[in-house]
């Protein structure tokens, strides 16, 4: 007997690091978008920079939890997403990172073996400081160095040979407590000073080693800030910002590559659309996806420092003014409806 | 191996812009770093109607000198317009 309920329409959504979205350019503030999204399409494919609220969560079946380097892949019918029951995180910490703040580490992987029944470990610590460096573009964008790849690789290899299937790694970042870009951040007006080298590190290992990868950054606490912005309230929770990376990852996909035979798999041409910031438009997740013909969503309240737009690329999208409207265009698509026979004018077909 | 950022601009022909990026990129990260240099991240982070896309990338360089690291130049750096 066939179901009454409207199939899913799988989405991409994706909020670009590192370039100051107000939406989602902060400490996981692109998770309401994210549920929001799930709830409109029935199922929906993102990346940890959406999802990542340090101590802060949201888990949802509809939600696939994809690091970048692997979503660009997807989205370009290279990899596909297997869901799995739960994967076996492995945390690979950064040999720069002090003892008692590794053990405040270490406590988080157990609080969350306890508390939540992750599969968790082992634990590895890299053969060499990995030396995270912090970099502003001329633009405001934030990007990141890595002084020894190579060790952050072999600590990668070490935990899929110890039985890892997805690893969240921690490395020490540079703390800066009096920067004038951290304060303007905490404020709700700057860029995430840290999420450009957290991109590098994640897309680095996931890259080489072909399984579930997300990062936190090891970082002293920081002073009270009785101004702090909602956005980065999240951040300023815990000793930590593991708990949200562990939960991600405990039930991340696995990633195939195509042509994927695994029952169940999630296909990058089943794509039913994408969603991203209107400016934010030139990377390569969206750019494959509109090349594939999927509907784009373009939202224009969420700007940044990019002015990368449909026009200056000459594509075609769905206009949205929020993420609200976006949803809505979403459950247009998935219930078969025209979003053209919603907005007025109407055009004749000519 | 080590990180290096490139930045270039590209004029696109007529038709899909993915492959026209990809094709150029992958060309100008072997000029610029030599035949062991894989794109990691990049993205679009401009445009202007005379000089066309502004693109911004990280480069992972594999090669003899694995075992160094180079800082990369002080110059205009990659904006990761990507997913993380």
């Amino acid at each position: 007997m066939l179901s009454a309920a409207v199939a899913p329409l799988p989405t991409l959504l994706v909020i670009p690091t590192g370039v100051g979205c107000a939406v989602g350019g902060y400490a996981g503030d692109g998770l309401p978008v994210a549920r929001l999204l799930a709830a409109a399409s029935g199922c929906l494919v993102t990346h940890p920079n959406v999802m990542n609220a340090a101590s802060l969560y949201w888990s949802d079946r509809r939600i696939h939890y994809v690091e970048g380097w692997s979503l660009d892949r997807f989205a370009a019918g290279r990899l596909a997403l297997a869901p799995v029951a739960s994967q076996r995180v492995g945390l690979l910490l950064d040999a720069a990172i002090e003892p008692d703040l590794a053990l405040r580490h270490r406590q988080v992987a157990e609080a969350c073996r306890a508390s939540l029944g992750l599969r968790l470990g082992p634990v590895v610590v890299s053969d060499a400081p990995l030396g995270v460096g912090l970099c502003s573009g001329s633009s405001g964008a934030s990007w990141g160095t890595l002084a020894r790849p190579d060790a952050l690789l072999r600590a990668g290899e070490r935990l899929l040979a110890a039985g890892a299937t997805a690893v969240a790694v921690v490395a020490r970042f540079p703390d800066d407590p009096g920067s004038e870009a951290l304060a303007a951040y905490r404020r709700g007006a700057g860029v995430d000073a840290l999420a450009g080298a957290e991109a590098v590190i994640s897309h680095l290992l996931s890259r080489h080693l072909g399984v579930p990868c997300a990062h936190a950054p090891a970082l002293d606490p920081l002073p009270l800030d009785p101004a702090l912005d909602p956005r980065a309230a999240a951040e300023e929770l815990g000793h930590t910002f593991l708990p949200c990376v562990l939960v991600g990852l405990s039930r991340a996909p696995d990633l195939l590559n195509e042509p994927a035979l695994r029952g169940g798999c999630l296909h990058g041409d089943e794509l039913g659309a994408v969603v991203a910031p209107a400016g934010a438009l030139g990377g390569e997740a969206v750019l494959a996806c509109v090349e594939r013909g999927v509907p784009l969503i373009a939202v224009a309240a969420n700007p940044c420092v990019l002015d990368v737009g449909a026009e200056a690329l000459g594509l075609t999208v769905l206009p949205a003014a929020g993420y609200a409207e976006a949803a809505g265009l979403v459950l247009a698509l998935r219930e078969g409806l025209d979003p053209a026979s919603l907005r007025r004018p109407l055009a004749g077909l000519g | 191996m080590r990180l290096e950022p490139l930045e270039t601009w590209f004029q696109p022909a007529p038709g899909p812009l993915l492959s026209q990026l990809q094709a150029f990129l992958e060309a100008t990260a072997e000029a610029q770093a030599g035949s062991g240099a894989r794109l990691l991240r990049w993205a679009i982070t401009a445009a202007e109607p005379g000089r066309g896309l502004k693109l911004e990338a990280v480069l992972v360089v594999d090669g003899p000198e694995a075992a160094g690291f180079r800082e990369p130049a002080p110059q205009p750096s990659p904006l990761p317009a990507q997913p993380c």
